[in-house]
């Protein structure tokens, strides 16, 4: 049943956001579930890999006799603590590192077929970790582990992901950085990318095509200019 | 093309989200399927880029990551545009980013469209509410698909009729272009893992001395 968290999302709404994807993989875990259809369809929003661990979780409580009352509750508090964690451990952190990593090594240059390899790469390193994550956290959602004990777990894996991330930004700036600087444009443009890109995410965080489409003028000006000299 | 499209789309955040959707990957998948892995790359690669430190956090939509790169390498093997025709290509990597960016509107009508899906359920059946799951799930990827479809034609229209960048014409536009983007997406990830300098700087360092050994043995 736990492969039908991947489709949590299928019906996403503003409105209700994952309410239609908790209530059906809820009436698959308990058929006899005395939770109304009305009540399993209100709004329900947590990171989809969390749902793993909500689900089963909550189905165990309404089997060990948790009235209505306590499963609003129950959902209502173990949906926005885990948003909070996987949103970090698995939009923040991996998804953005497992790219890194893919680009990393299309700068390999002696590797052949590079692209495929990073394509691979990136993939393998986004959905390894998070469907061992989510085959785990099933388990613990219906063996009723402790909330906060899991939670604290996927704190602490973050931090772990977060240190492999920093030695892949090192790992990248080097493989971009080194081929840059004997070129015939050198570390200028690179430079320019970052220094733009820090201060203009920091600005807008929500414009990165914009700002990529304005780095090929900043590209353009910055090619004049180099020619020139 | 068009059923690759809404597997894709439909990746991005109606499930499975194994990262299919990923510029990069969907640019080497419409590439291979439209006979020009190298433009496929391409635009894949200048999308990864400019989108890698984006988070589809909460409600916010990404911008459509493989539907502007599909719709770009249909456009541009539509107007008969290859990736060796640089002029042109600056074009169709703009338009890549540009339809990927306005993608938001068609995610952002699906999200408000997919709320009339619960009232329709029926009393407490199961099977209603598995088949109205999957329903949302296929109007995702028939969505996405029209998406790329639009973007191509557009694009297909659009590329013989405007003229080659002038400026593109040397390939050192598109170099510093990509480097410019090189440099922006290793910002971006600063930004996501919230580098702390004064604490990470030894996992940093390390990094780069695995990239320089790497670069000297697998690189050079």
């Amino acid at each position: 049943m736990w492969w039908r968290t991947f489709f949590l999302q299928a019906a996403f709404s503003y409105a209700r956001k994952q309410n239609l994807g908790l209530a059906a993989i809820y009436r698959r875990l308990r058929p006899d579930t005395a939770i109304p259809t009305e009540v399993l369809l209100e709004p329900f929003n947590t990171h989809p890999v969390a749902s793993a661990f909500v689900l089963p979780f909550l189905a165990l409580q309404e089997g060990a006799g948790a009235d209505l009352g306590r499963f609003r509750d129950a959902r209502a508090a173990l949906a926005s603590s885990f948003a909070a964690v996987c949103d970090r451990l698995f939009w923040y952190l991996l998804r953005p590192v497992a790219g890194l990593l893919g680009l990393s090594i299309l700068g390999l240059t002696r590797i052949p077929n590079r692209e495929w390899v990073a394509a691979g790469v990136m993939l393998v390193a986004y959905n390894g970790p998070q469907c061992f994550a989510r085959a785990r956290l099933w388990s613990q959602g219906r063996r009723g582990e402790s909330p906060v004990r899991v939670a604290r777990e996927l704190s602490g894996a973050s931090e772990v992901v977060r240190r492999a991330g920093l030695v892949i930004l090192g790992l990248a700036a080097a493989v971009a950085a080194l081929p840059a600087s004997a070129s015939r444009l050198g570390l200028i443009p690179l430079l320019a990318g970052v220094a733009f890109g820090w201060f203009g995410l920091r600005r807008w965080p929500q414009a990165a095509t914009w700002l990529a489409l304005a780095g090929a003028l900043l590209a353009g000006v910055l090619e004049f200019l180099l020619t020139k000299a | 093309m068009v059923a690759l499209a809404g597997v894709l789309g439909a990746d991005q955040t109606a499930g499975p989200q194994w990262l299919l959707s990923q510029p990069l990957i969907a640019g080497l998948l419409g590439g291979a399927l439209c006979g020009d892995p190298v433009l496929g790359l391409l635009c894949g690669l200048v999308c990864q880029l400019a989108w890698n430190g984006s988070a589809p956090v909460g409600s916010r939509p990404n911008p459509d990551g493989s539907g502007g790169v599909l719709a770009a390498v249909l456009g541009a093997r539509m107007a008969g545009v290859d990736g060796a025709e640089l002029g042109k290509l600056a074009w169709v990597l703009a338009f890549a980013l540009a339809w990927g960016g306005l993608g938001t509107v068609w995610i952002r009508w699906n999200r408000r469209w997919n709320a009339r899906w619960t009232p329709s359920i029926p009393g407490s059946a199961r099977p209603a509410l598995d088949r109205t799951q999957w329903s949302a799930w296929a109007t995702t990827a028939v969505l996405a698909s029209a998406w790329v479809v639009l973007g191509g034609v557009l694009a297909g229209t659009l590329l013989p009729a405007i003229p080659s960048w002038a400026a593109a014409h040397d390939v050192g536009f598109l170099l510093s272009w990509v480097s410019v983007l090189v440099g922006f997406a290793l910002a971006a990830g600063g930004h996501a893992l919230g580098v702390r300098w004064r604490s990470d700087w030894p996992w940093l360092l390390g990094g780069l001395a695995a990239g320089a050994l790497l670069h000297q043995w697998l690189g050079a």
